[in-house]
Formats: structure tokens, sequence, C-alpha cells
């Protein structure tokens, strides 16, 4: 686990341990409750070549919003929406669930 | 045009508060206070028994009141001024109520220097009474008039309320001081109810019956007034003193017990996912990895079968250390390539449970400075047997002194004493536990025979990892007092411990979701940006994910660490 201070230019990749380099492109990379908290994604998640992500809105997020979101980070890196659902637990409310697949 | 000026409310009603509660504790202290004046003042009605008093109290009673204040209303109500219509009623309900508590509070009786007294005079009722009607009433014709009519209504108004007023003491039932409580109590009430229904603005009010409270009281004739609409409760709840605070408060109660409410209910719902989905997250799964070399025999027979291979290694009483310096995939496999150069292989004829408590053992040694870290565990599976390998970091930094020999030494016992840690077999002291494969006859200053070690709470250490300052870093953003202050952001299932986020239904959501498109955990890498606890990257992990990446906030990971060691 490492602490850091994700600003939007973080490099995730150098935290990553070389030995793991082979295997990124079946990764999967859990994106939850982030973008709508910090205001952006992270843009060195276009330079792991991971196979899917699970993206997780914020509480009563809008499709529109979503979509929103997903475009910004399609400048990122591209990719396919696989599957979306919506969902709640906890104390939350209900919040979107989007798995993208690696274009 | 009359300009209406915006008042200070706030102002003015602490001032008339502060007025009154002075009144109050100055009559509470001494009840009989003023009554030297009542005496002198109603000695003449004593006996002349002046009529005129009784007249005038007639005048305030209830009935009279009520009637003067119902007509006033029904003729506003009938020129659609809605809002002034409710102003009245609000006035002589809040007076009443007011002086009622007040009454009730103070417990004053009257003089009883001539006619009968009231059981409760402070504040005095009539007085009370007739100015929140007729000051009212006043008020709200005070724009419709020129000077001379407003000269008129304020002495009018001043001469009735003061002589109705004056009439109970006069007749020697009520103080002057009761009278001025109750004029100050009207005047409170009234002040509210106004801030109340007829907010202030700094506007031009337009003159004429039907336009005074255009903004206040509904629709506006053609050609007058600005087109508005009433104020929503929302708006007119906040011009009440003390309402913001009350509502704030009162959100915050209902958050707070939300909350708990919540907690509760999660709690059920974990208990109901039952111990096995709660064990899922305890330690990572071992997964399988099949042998290289001969499993066969005892670890005697492992030990010469990997020497007669050419493979560098040490025993210990318990295990096999593969040195650093040999390819550990000629043992483990291609496996071993997903570790660092720092790691080093240590195999024992542990299985399933015991490798599991073994990491716990491991775990719990290394956040406390005295042992190696664990990277992994795995099962090595060949001729219808296993071992458990375990992926150490290569820790050994030379030879131990005596004295720091003697510290993890005594660090070890403390441990023990408090009950976590505890020794599974045989000697833990055995000078073999503390050797590393590259330091042939040379004792670490770290223990390395954890296999023979075992944590008997579990889920103390967890606690206690918790316990410190872990809810606070690990928070969600709100503090809930009810809560003990910041809590969880995730859920540890394994603990019972309750968060924001149920960590057992938002993996479950997940997993369904990779399951959908057919992604499979088992060997990937995992990486959870924003990880919080980690205990996504936990249940990634115990269902066969290789290995896990998480970011957060330093304090934050800090602590996810913590409590991921201590999970398994």
């Amino acid at each position: 686990m490492v602490g850091a201070d994700l600003t939007p230019d973080y490099p995730l990749g150098d935290d990553i341990p070389p030995q793991l380099g082979s295997r990124l492109e079946t990764a999967v990379v859990l994106n939850l409750a982030f973008r709508h908290n910090v205001g952006y994604f992270l843009s060195s998640v276009g330079a792991i070549p991971w196979a899917a992500m699970v993206y997780e809105g914020g509480e009563e997020e809008s499709a529109e919003t979503t979509a929103e979101y997903l475009e910004e980070l399609r400048r990122i890196c591209d990719f396919e929406v696989a599957s979306t659902m919506s969902f709640r637990d906890g104390e939350t409310r209900e919040r979107p669930l989007v798995l993208l697949a690696r274009a | 045009m009359p300009q209406y000026r915006r008042p200070h409310w706030r102002a003015i009603i602490l001032g008339l508060a502060l007025l009154l509660a002075v009144l109050s504790i100055a009559v509470s202290l001494d009840s009989r206070l003023d009554r030297p004046l009542v005496v002198s003042l109603s000695s003449e009605a004593v006996h002349s028994d002046a009529d005129w008093s009784r007249t005038l109290t007639q005048v305030a009673s209830d009935a009279a009141l009520l009637g003067v204040a119902c007509a006033a209303m029904l003729a506003l109500l009938a020129a659609r001024q809605r809002r002034p219509a409710v102003l009245i009623a609000a006035t002589f309900g809040l007076t009443e109520i007011s002086a009622e508590l007040l009454s009730m509070v103070i417990d004053r009786p009257g003089p009883a220097v001539g006619a009968v007294s009231a059981a409760h005079s402070f504040p005095s009722d009539p007085a009370a009474e007739v100015l929140a009607v007729y000051g009212v009433l006043a008020l709200l014709v005070w724009r419709w008039v020129g000077v001379r009519g407003r000269i008129s209504i304020a002495l009018g108004v001043l001469a009735l309320v003061g002589a109705v007023s004056a009439a109970p003491v006069y007749r020697g039932t009520e103080y002057p001081s009761d009278v001025l409580a109750g004029w100050l109590t009207a005047a409170i009430a009234a002040t509210v109810a106004w801030r109340l229904f007829l907010p202030a603005r700094a506007e031009t009010a337009p003159v004429g019956f039907g336009r005074g409270w255009g903004r206040l009281g509904g629709p506006v004739p053609p050609g007058g007034g600005e087109a508005v609409s009433l104020p929503g409760l929302r708006s007119t709840l906040k011009r009440v003193p003390g309402a913001v605070f009350l509502v704030r408060r009162g959100r915050r109660l209902r958050s707070e017990l939300n909350a708990v409410a919540h907690s509760l209910l999660a709690r059920a719902a974990d208990a109901l996912a039952g111990a096995q989905a709660r064990r899922r997250f305890r330690s990572q799964a071992i997964t399988r990895q099949r042998a290289q070399v001969p499993l066969a025999g005892d670890l005697e027979g492992l030990a010469e079968s990997l020497e007669r291979r050419g493979v560098i290694l040490r025993r210990s009483p318990t295990s096999i250390h593969l040195s650093s310096a040999v390819d550990p995939e000629v043992v483990v496999g291609e496996i071993a390539g997903l570790y660092g150069r720092d790691a080093t292989f240590k195999v024992t004829f542990e299985e399933g449970g015991a490798a599991r408590r073994s990491l716990l053992a491991a775990n719990l040694l290394y956040m406390r400075g005295l042992a190696p870290r664990v990277y992994d565990a795995f099962s090595l599976t060949g001729e219808g047997r296993s071992r458990t390998a375990f992926v150490l970091e290569d820790s050994f930094e030379g030879h131990a002194s005596p004295e720091q020999r003697a510290s993890t030494t005594a660090s070890l016992n403390t441990l023990f004493a408090s009950g976590e840690l505890a020794p599974v077999r045989g000697d833990w002291r055995h000078a073999e536990h503390f050797r590393p494969p590259a330091g042939e006859g040379l004792d670490s200053a770290r223990y390395l025979g954890f296999e023979n070690l075992k944590v008997p709470r579990p889920r103390a250490v967890v606690k206690s990892v918790l316990d410190r300052n872990a809810r606070k870093e690990l928070h969600y953003g709100d503090e809930y007092a009810l809560k003990g202050g910041r809590y969880l952001y995730q859920s540890i299932p394994a603990i019972g411990a309750t968060g924001r986020r149920n960590s057992l239904r938002r993996w479950a959501a997940i997993r369904s979701m990779l399951d959908g498109a057919g992604i499979g955990l088992r060997s990937r890498v995992v990486l959870d940006i924003a990880c919080n606890a980690g205990m996504m990257m936990a249940a990634a992990l115990s269902e066969g994910a290789t290995w896990t990446v998480g970011w957060d906030l330093p304090e934050v990971a800090e602590r996810g660490r913590d409590l991921l060691l201590a999970l398994g």
C-alpha cells in the first residue's frame, strides 16, 4: 500500500514493482469513488496497460455525469463500457458502477 | 411613499428578552418588590370599588380581545391579506403561550391588597393580551395612514393599553412589574411573529389597502406592487431567532441517529452473511503452485533432495530456507519471478490453517520490528503432498550483537506475556530460529522462526491496530458523537467493525460485475486507486489475486498497511 498525494499527474507506474510488468496487461484497476471526490482522473492510468477497470461514481451520480466523467477518462485512455449497474451499500445512497474494458 | 425600514430584529428581540429576564429574576428574588407601590395606588380603589377599572378589565377580557382579533383577521382575509391575518393570530397565540409558561416558571401570587388576586400574576395577562392585539393592529395600519393618523393611532393605543394594564394594579390584583412583564412578553411575541410572517425588506411599500403586503399577501392586484410569491417554510423559519441553530442541531442529531441505525443494520447484514464470508477477509488466499522438486518424505529428505540439485539452503528445526543467491525457480517454479531480488523463500511442512496461523504471527512480528516482512505465502504441491512456501524479505543485516539479540528476545517475551503471541511447540529461543539463509552460522537480531508461533487472539490484534488512531485516519469525513467520533469508511468484516461502506456488499457488487464479464481474479494484479483501509485489496487477494497495489494518503496507507497485515 503506497502513501501518496494523488495529484492529477501522479505517476502510479513508479510504485508498481517492476517484476509485475508483464502481468499488468491483465490487471484490474479499481477506480472507486475517486473522481467525484478529487475532481480528476490520474493521467498515469493511461500509461498502465490494464485489462479492466471498475469505475464507481458518487452517491446519486446521474447517468449524464457518469458519461461526462467517462468521456474525460477516454481522453486519457481508450476503453469500452462492458457493463453498468447501480448499487448501494452501507450508509451510502445509490451509486453507479461501470466496468470498463481496455480497447 | 413611506419607507419600510429593515428593523434590527435580533437586537430588538434580545433586548426585550434581556429586560424580561432581569425583571423575572428580580421578582423571583423578592416577590413583593413593588408591593408598596400597589398599596399606595390601590388604596382609593379598595375603598371606592371603582367601576371604571372593572370596565377596563372587561375591555381586555379574553372574549373581547378574541372578538377584536377575529374581526380584524376576517377583514384582512377578505382583502386577501393572509399573512397579516396570520400575524395577528400568531401574536395572540405566542403571547398566550409565553405568558402561561412564564407564570409557571415565576409562580408569583398577586399582591392581594384589595380585590381577590390571581394565583399567578406575573406576567399580567390583560397587559400582555391588550398590547398584543391592539399593538399589532396599530402596526398593521401604521403604513396606510399619514402622520396625523399615526399620532392618533399611537395615542389611542397607548391610552387603551395603559388604562387596561393599569386597572388591575389600581384594583390591587397585580403588581406594576407584572404589567411591565406582560408588555415585554407581548412585545417579544409580536416581534417574533412579525419577523416570522411579515419579513421586512428595504423596499418601498405601495400605499393603499391591498398593496401594502403585495410581497406577502398572495396575488398582487394588477398594476400594484411586485409579483412575488409567498416565502417558503424554510426562509420563514430562518427568520426566527435561534431557529437556524436548532435546525442545524436537529439535522446533526438526525444524522447521528441515522448513522447509528445504519451501523446496526450493517452489523446485522454482516452477521447474516455468515462466518464464511467473514473468513474470506481474514487472510489472503494461499494459492497453489506446482513444486519443481519432490515433496515426498520428511523435511530432512526434502533438504537432501534439494542439496543434491545444488540448491544452497539452511535447515531450521521446522523449515528450510532457500538462499536468495540461488534461482528459486528451481524449487518453486515461475512464480518466483513475481518477487523482487530481495525475496528469499522458506519452505515449511505446514498446510492450510497452519500456514495462515504462521502468516498472522509473522505479520505481528514484522509490525513490531521483530521479524522480516512476509511478502506472500503459497502452497507447493507435488506427488500428492503439499508444503507451504513463504516469501520473505531478505533482511539479514549482519551479525546481531548480544544486546540486540537480548532486546529482540525481551520484546518477544513481552508479546508472550501479554498473550498476543504464543509458541506452538519446542523451544522458540533455539538459535536456528534467528538464522537467515545467507548468514550461515550467524545470528540475526530478527526472528525468523515464525512458523513456531501463533496469534491466539487475531481479532484482538486487528482491534488494537484500529484503536491506535486507525479509526481516525481511516475515517469518513463526518464525525459522529454517538459513534465515538470519526468512524471507518470501509467496514472491517473480519472483526465486525462497521463503516460508512459495507465492504462485503461493495465487493459483492464489484465481483458480480467482473463475473458477468468473465473476469476472474486468480493470478491477476489488482490496482486500487484511493484504497482507504484496503478492504477491496484484501477481498481481491482472498479470491486469488497474485498481487495488489493500493494508493491513498500517507497516513491512510500507513494504517491500512497495518490493518492488512493484522488481517493476514
